[in-house]
């Protein structure tokens, strides 16, 4: 575990040429992420404070926008919709991803590698085909339901499969499952089996030993799997959107919605900071998390 | 707690990985309260020999036993077993007095009579007020003792060390050896130690177990397996040991194989004339001449090094001859002849 120790130690000169020349191979990709990220993301910023006048956007400082994010009952209904998603999508790709990671960094042995792959392996075909292809698998018509009725389990085809919320947290669970097995894998991997041993051997069963030792080390990876899945699911627009059917909107859709549909850029930008302001605290609260767990006093 | 049996024995146990025997029809009976030392090159089996005892190495046959009570088949937890692993094995995101107080937590003590059970453990090992410290936070030296008081404090039957001081440097080691000495005298626990550290072995132990090649060679107290060793293995390994082939020629006569260099043998029983034997002699028992009786040879090496000067010579037949004598004692110059000889008492006989 690495510790920073307190104090500067001095730099020499060399040393400060090297740094400087580290620094510039930098520039290019952070000169990127300020024209195409940081700078729209300002002018986000400014414009939820415009308003909106027959189809035109006013400068101005209006906190109007805000207002309405928590004040429009719809708003609000997608929001928490969309982080009750979020939250349930996190906790199944947990389950799910927990003895899937568990499996290839403790027991695959020299299959690790392939697994590994198996595992990235979705990321290579774009997310709209695969979620595309849910729509054949959960549709009324589709895989499941026609398996279940060749089957004789159902005499009539499921219809809640696809378009509800259910089917946007299974496209999602799917899509992000890879997200959460990759660090959980990373964390698990560096529990040493003589850990396991010692507790083993100081009398815990294999429960308790995953308890006290397995799961409690795990955490880092928990936590970094839960910030992905959770943020993303968050702000996730092309899974509702080929899923969810239209009915219950995410707030992702919403956004999109304002500003297309409804040409009110104010409003949506408004929604979006509300959006970025819960990512950021989180993330903030996650790397707090991994600071102090990493040996780091606060 | 009640008193327990420390006493292990292990009966016939082989265990084989992949076809390959790593413990090969071991039988060894260790006594309660004894320090018992399993010495051998890495590979000869002695670590599976000791996970065997813990639990963690189920064997292929054989039956292990701890108290007079079979163990085979009972997982480690089950069994009344504590390690101190070779790289330690301290829980990473427990402080020390934590760590510690596992094992007691896991036997579901109290918490009073934990936290009383941990001071007295960080005070037997001189870390008071360490307590609260992470592992990441103490030195090589206070994690070797941490992982001991944890192993320690639960009073197991008998305390298992994967070779505990393999990881600290010299002068530590010889520090911890002493202080593990102490522990062990002090507390009348079976210890059982696996090192390839033939000082290490010396040092520590009431007996030694000298392993190779998943066999038990020797199994005596330090001064039998130093002075009358069994077999040419284990008068190599442990010390340093001259090793001839010679040919009995007659009562108490033996000729060095192609040299011609007659030698004499003591003790009753020897091997009727015309048998091979090997003999062992350790350098210290070796003194040099200029002339006299004894074994000649060509000086090729000196070796000064204070108190002491190493002399090799090569023998007639090409095999080198090392002798080790006070640094006063009479020194060839290199590539002159001299003369090696010892007593017949210094000459102990390994038979084939």
């Amino acid at each position: 575990m690495e510790r920073i120790s307190g104090g500067s130690p001095t730099i020499l000169p060399s040393q400060r040429r090297r740094r400087r020349f580290a620094l510039a191979g930098l520039a290019p990709l952070v000169l990127w992420q300020l024209v195409f990220f940081v700078v729209p993301l300002l002018i986000l910023l400014v414009i939820s404070f415009w308003t909106m006048r027959n189809y035109r956007l006013e400068p101005g400082f209006s906190l109007e926008n805000y207002r309405a994010v928590f004040a429009d009952p719809a708003l609000w209904r997608s929001l928490v919709l969309s982080l009750e998603t979020a939250f349930f999508v996190t906790l199944a790709c947990a389950l799910l991803g927990y003895p899937v990671a568990y499996f290839i960094a403790k027991k695959a042995g020299r299959f690790r590698i392939v697994l590994l792959i198996a595992v990235i392996a979705p990321f290579w075909i774009s997310i709209v085909m695969r979620i595309s292809a849910w729509r054949i698998l959960l549709g009324e018509n589709g895989v499941i339901n026609q398996a279940l009725i060749s089957l004789g389990l159902t005499s009539e085809p499921l219809g809640g499969l696809l378009y509800s919320p259910v089917s946007t947290a299974i496209g999602l669970v799917y899509a992000y499952l890879p997200l959460y097995v990759l660090p959980l894998y990373a964390a698990i991997d560096r529990i040493q089996d003589s850990w396991i041993d010692a507790a083993k051997d100081l009398n815990a069963g294999p429960v308790r030993a995953f308890l006290e030792v397995t799961l409690p080390l795990s955490l880092p990876g928990l936590v970094v799997g839960a910030v992905f899945c959770f943020i993303f699911g968050l702000g996730e627009f092309v899974t509702p959107a080929l899923l969810g059917g239209g009915k219950q909107l995410l707030i992702a859709q919403i956004i999109q919605d304002e500003f297309q549909r409804r040409q009110d850029w104010p409003g949506g930008a408004a929604i979006a900071m509300v959006l970025l302001a819960i990512v950021f605290t989180l993330l903030l609260l996650s790397m707090r998390y991994l600071r102090i767990a990493s040996g780091e006093r606060p | 707690m009640t008193k327990r049996a420390g006493d292990i024995e292990l009966v016939k146990v082989s265990k084989r990985y992949s076809g390959a025997a790593a413990v090969d029809d071991v039988s060894i009976a260790i006594e309660a309260g004894e320090f018992v030392t399993v010495l051998g090159p890495s590979g000869c089996g002695k670590s599976t020999l000791l996970r065997m005892v813990s639990g963690f190495v189920e064997p292929d046959e054989g039956d292990v036993r701890i108290g007079g009570a079979s163990v085979t088949g009972l997982p480690p937890y089950r069994r009344d077993t504590a390690m101190v692993f070779q790289d330690y094995a301290l829980f990473p995101h427990r402080t020390v007095a934590q760590n510690i107080a596992f094992g007691l937590r896991m036997r579901r003590m109290e918490k009073s009579q934990i936290a009383r059970k941990v001071d007295a453990m960080l005070e037997l090992l001189n870390l008071a007020g360490f307590g609260n410290r992470r592992i990441g936070e103490i030195s090589g030296g206070q994690a070797q003792r941490v992982a001991l008081g944890r192993a320690l404090v639960v009073e197991p039957a008998v305390l298992l060390l994967d070779e505990p001081l393999g990881a600290l440097d010299l002068k530590l080691r010889k520090q911890m050896q002493a202080e593990l000495k102490g522990i062990h005298r002090k507390l009348k626990l079976t210890f059982i130690a696996v090192t390839h550290d033939q000082e290490e072995a010396l040092n520590l132990s009431d007996r030694i177990a000298v392993m190779n090649a998943g066999r038990i060679e020797q199994f005596a107290d330090p001064e039998t397996i130093y002075n009358r060793p069994a077999s040419r293995f284990v008068a190599d390994f442990v010390g340093e040991a001259n090793l001839f082939d010679a040919t009995v020629i007659g009562p108490g006569m033996a000729q060095l194989v192609g040299d011609g260099s007659t030698v004499a043998l003591s003790g009753d029983g020897l091997p009727p004339p015309g048998s091979r034997l090997t003999l062992a002699v350790r350098p210290e028992a070796i003194a040099v001449a200029a002339t006299g009786k004894g074994v000649a040879a060509i000086i090729e090496d000196i070796l000064f090094s204070g108190s002491v000067r190493r002399i090799v010579g090569r023998l007639a037949n090409g095999q080198r001859v090392t002798a080790m004598q006070p640094a006063a004692a009479f020194t060839p110059a290199l590539g002159q002849s001299a003369v090696f000889a010892w007593t017949a008492e210094a000459a102990w006989i390994i038979r084939p």
